[in-house]
């Protein structure tokens, strides 16, 4: 043999290691966002429609308007946000850390103290009773007393959750439209800290029991993390992001979890 | 099913046919975009992102190219146009004909020939790495590169060739292994 051959047969060899891929293929996971990127390209299409899997990113970035729509996005997402704030109809996220803490010091998970000056609310007074009751399942509890205390305080977490989901999804609805942007990461980044805080909240409360809400929020807990600390390399900080936002398709995920489907 | 089958069921909208067509072809692409990035998470994106366009031109698709031919065309376009991204955001980008800067200096610090093997291919300039990663590696037919890359068989030899040429010198200190 010729020491060409000699050669194309050792880098036969030994090139057959390079990069060399795992024996199983990931179908399942990756036809899953395949397939809600041909879902959202279809027209009439019903259901969920998965912005970044179907997003044509760099004639967006490129496009005028784009500055104005993100403008308005963020209008619309800080309005959303601060409605669902001020409206507090159900117990909201912060009495819920609270009952968390209430409930969770006697089996043995995390305490969290109500904050410094707070005045105790009647709402969140009720929200304490119902996460005592919870871990007395014997004590009796009045027919006449609302559903949410009768059934061990499962709906309020529910019920928190969505409200929580609801604003996480504006959130992520506003950066997976508007592009980069160093004066709108800045204020996204603020608004996701807001965001991350209850979200670990609500992992750390028996909201974060179901498996499947469990994985919905650790992974809005991941996308937060990138938002909130954004190194200021806009293209660089976005590229991971955006990653984040396709692999787990958390906008999508967000929509079917706000809407309780 | 035939392709031409396949292709007329996903052209209706069955997406059985859809994922019948995917499973048929997604594991060679998953492989090429896994050799030629290096990376799970990017040889994912690269092989639903082959896929999503694949789907969105199937209408386009002429039958003067097998369908895997034309799939690994976008497959290449998809996984060269990613990796050049990264390469960007990653602030080293390599380009044409040079020799990379991490060919420099690893000589002497990195004995171990797997990594050296590794770090060889890398610095091939991308043609010639292309070529050499779908022909050596993964077993493409230069018919097949030349398809996929849009560019002449001859031109596929050529640059297989050279970058054959280029490893040899590189792998130098290895001789002893292909000459003995």
């Amino acid at each position: 043999m010729t020491e060409d051959g000699k050669f194309e047969t050792f880098l036969e060899r030994e090139a057959r290691g390079f990069n060399e891929p795992p024996a199983e293929v990931p179908r399942d996971a990756m036809w899953e966002s395949i397939a809600a990127a041909r879902a959202a390209a279809r027209p009439h299409a019903g259901g969920v429609t998965p912005i970044t899997a179907a997003r044509p990113r760099r004639a967006l970035r490129f496009t005028p308007w784009i500055g104005m729509a993100a403008t308005l996005l963020l209008g619309l997402g800080i309005g959303r946000y601060m409605i669902a704030r001020d409206m507090g109809a159900v117990p909201g996220i912060d009495s819920l850390a609270v009952a968390v803490a209430a409930t969770d010091t006697v089996s043995g998970r995390i305490a969290i103290p109500p904050a410094q000056g707070s005045v105790a609310s009647p709402r969140l007074e009720a929200t304490r009773t119902t996460a005592a009751a919870r871990t007395l399942p014997h004590t009796a509890t009045p027919a006449s007393e609302p559903v949410a205390r009768r059934d061990g305080g499962s709906s309020t977490y529910a019920v928190a959750s969505q409200q929580h989901l609801t604003r996480a999804e504006a959130l992520v609805a506003v950066v997976s439209a508007m592009p980069a942007d160093a004066a709108l990461d800045s204020l996204t980044g603020r608004w996701a800290r807001d965001v991350l805080t209850n979200t670990r909240l609500l992992l750390d409360s028996p909201a974060g029991d179901d498996p499947a809400r469990r994985r919905l929020l650790e992974d809005l807990e991941t996308l937060l993390v990138q938002l909130v600390q954004r190194s200021g390399r806009t293209a660089e900080d976005r590229a991971m992001i955006d990653r984040t936002l396709q692999k787990t398709q958390i906008l999508t995920r967000l929509r079917s979890g706000a809407t309780g489907t | 099913m035939t392709d031409h089958e396949i292709i007329a069921a996903v052209l209706r909208g069955d997406v059985r046919a859809e994922r019948e067509l995917y499973d048929a072809h997604v594991e060679r692409v998953y492989r090429l975009a896994w050799r030629m990035a290096g990376d799970e998470t990017l040889a994912r994106d690269f092989t639903q992102d082959t896929f999503i366009r694949a789907f969105q031109r199937l209408a386009d698709f002429r039958a003067d190219s097998s369908l895997s031919t034309w799939l690994h065309s976008i497959a290449v376009s998809v996984i060269l146009n990613g990796l050049k991204k990264v390469r960007r955001i990653h602030g080293r980008e390599i380009g044409g004909d040079e020799l990379p800067d991490v060919m420099v200096g690893t000589r002497e610090s990195e004995p171990d020939l797997k990594l050296r093997m590794r770090a060889a291919i890398d610095g091939l300039p991308e043609g010639y790495r292309t070529v050499f990663v779908m022909h050596d590696v993964e077993g493409f037919t230069h018919e097949e590169i030349a398809a996929a890359l849009g560019i002449q068989p001859g031109t596929s030899k050529a640059q297989l060739s050279r970058a054959r040429a280029k490893l040899r010198v590189e792998l130098s200190e290895f001789a002893g292994e292909w000459a003995s």
